[in-house]
């Protein structure tokens, strides 16, 4: 019967006899030195690896930083210009002049009215919205809102008639959050841009109130007169009672 | 490897490469090398000695560059053993040196000892040498990894290595026991 002893006795007389069957082949000594020497001169050399790396790497990131702060809108085209850097422009003025400010504006204020005109044609512009542009435009004190990129994906969506899901419309209610604050800070911000912003938070709040209303009106009247035969002139249309009157005298 | 003052020495090589010193490799290779390099030409049968050195001077330089991951508790000969393996088969691969052994038939080719005869010394050892390279591929890794851990290495940890199960493990560390049970000196 075997023991644990006799399995240690064993285990140490197979490792004596392998101890002696195979035994051991010191390193040369000059090769022990030679890698000494190389892994040395590797530790330098990654080391200045190191050193050259973190160089480049605050290289890199003082050229992007030069690079963003020296980016500045030309002003000759909005289309150059995002809505986030509109909304960045409009945001703080940046040593912007006042008509480079005032067209930002414009842009934020024309990119959320296509949408919404779009929203509206479609008869999607969905409560939700309306309340959010109303509580935005009605807030006391207008409130830095984050804000998410993505806006022109968005129109561009809508432009195609593709519908909204549910977190793109999120994404919509948060882009009209900024743009109806951003342009109401600017107002408060800047006396001479006051008449001009209160113009486009009047626009804002027809487009949520007043204009579908109008809108479907106008259509309506536009489609009956098509419906008849064209486009007529009220005033060139004569009365045929009129014609009667005169055939009599 | 299998001195006793071993984990003080261990320790002190550890502590030597985690601060850089090149001496700390000159003493892991003077310690361990020798035996690391003997298991590794004895268990993977290579002729080129020069290649299995270079081997283990260049696991010894991996170890210098990871030094901050080793555990010095743990077997630094051990260690040492598994990176040079590793090494020496991808370079052979490499250069297409590695290949399968076409032959495996370590029962037949040693013939037990006589009853009551214990073989001289130098014999012996030339007997084992024999054994050990007629060991199939799977026994000699097995055998290699416990050699260089001083048979101190768990089933489980030998079988993580090699990519296989604990159980193949024990039943091939017990085919290779049995066939150098009989060149075992009788027990007194």
């Amino acid at each position: 019967m075997h023991t644990p002893d006799d399995e240690r006795n064993h285990a140490e007389a197979m490792r004596r006899l392998l101890a002696d069957a195979v035994p051991e082949v010191p390193i040369a000594a000059t090769k022990v030195r030679a890698t000494a020497a190389r892994a040395v001169a590797e530790a330098a050399a990654r080391r200045r690896f190191r050193r050259l790396g973190a160089v480049a790497a605050s290289v890199a990131v003082l050229v992007a930083l030069v690079a963003g702060y020296r980016w500045r809108w030309s002003g000759d085209h909005i289309d150059d210009l995002s809505f986030r850097q509109a909304i960045d422009i409009t945001r703080v003025d940046d040593g912007y002049e006042k008509g480079r400010v005032q067209a930002a504006a414009g842009k934020v204020s024309m990119d959320i009215t296509r949408m919404l005109s779009r929203l509206i044609e479609r008869g999607a512009l969905t409560d939700e919205l309306k309340a959010a542009m109303l509580e935005a435009l009605d807030s006391p004190v207008p409130i830095a809102v984050p804000y998410a990129w993505g806006v022109e994906d968005l129109r561009r969506k809508l432009e195609a008639g593709v519908a909204l899901m549910p977190s793109e419309m999120a994404q919509l209610k948060q882009a009209i959050y900024a743009a109806v604050h951003t342009i109401r800070a600017l107002g408060e911000r800047r006396e001479d841009m006051r008449e001009i912003t209160d113009s486009i938070c009047f626009m804002f709040r027809r487009y949520v109130t007043v204009i579908p209303i109008e809108r479907e009106q106008e259509r309506l009247r536009q489609k009956e007169p098509q419906a008849e035969g064209g486009l007529q002139d009220p005033q060139s249309v004569r009365d045929p009672q009129d014609h009667e009157d005169k055939k009599d005298l | 490897m299998t001195a006793p003052d071993q984990p003080k020495g261990d320790e002190e090589i550890v502590a030597l490469m985690r601060a850089g010193e090149p001496g700390g490799l000159e003493l892991l290779l003077t310690v361990h090398g020798g035996r690391v390099r003997a298991v590794l030409g004895a268990m993977l049968c290579i002729a080129d000695d020069h290649a299995v050195e270079d081997a283990v001077c260049d696991a010894g330089l991996v170890m210098f560059r990871r030094a901050h991951k080793l555990d010095p508790q743990h077997n630094l000969g051990g260690y040492l053993y598994v990176s040079a393996r590793r090494l020496l088969r991808r370079r052979l691969k490499r250069t297409k040196w590695w290949h399968k052994p076409l032959w495996d038939g370590a029962e037949e080719q040693v013939a037990a000892p006589a009853e009551g005869i214990t073989p001289p010394a130098g014999r012996l050892a030339e007997r084992v040498r024999k054994v050990l390279e007629c060991l199939p591929t799977a026994e000699r890794e097995v055998l290699g990894i416990d050699l260089a851990h001083d048979f101190r290495i768990k089933a489980k940890d030998v079988a993580r290595m090699l990519g296989t199960t604990q159980k193949t493990v024990y039943s091939t560390r017990n085919r290779t026991k049995g066939r150098l049970q009989h060149l075992l000196p009788p027990p007194s």
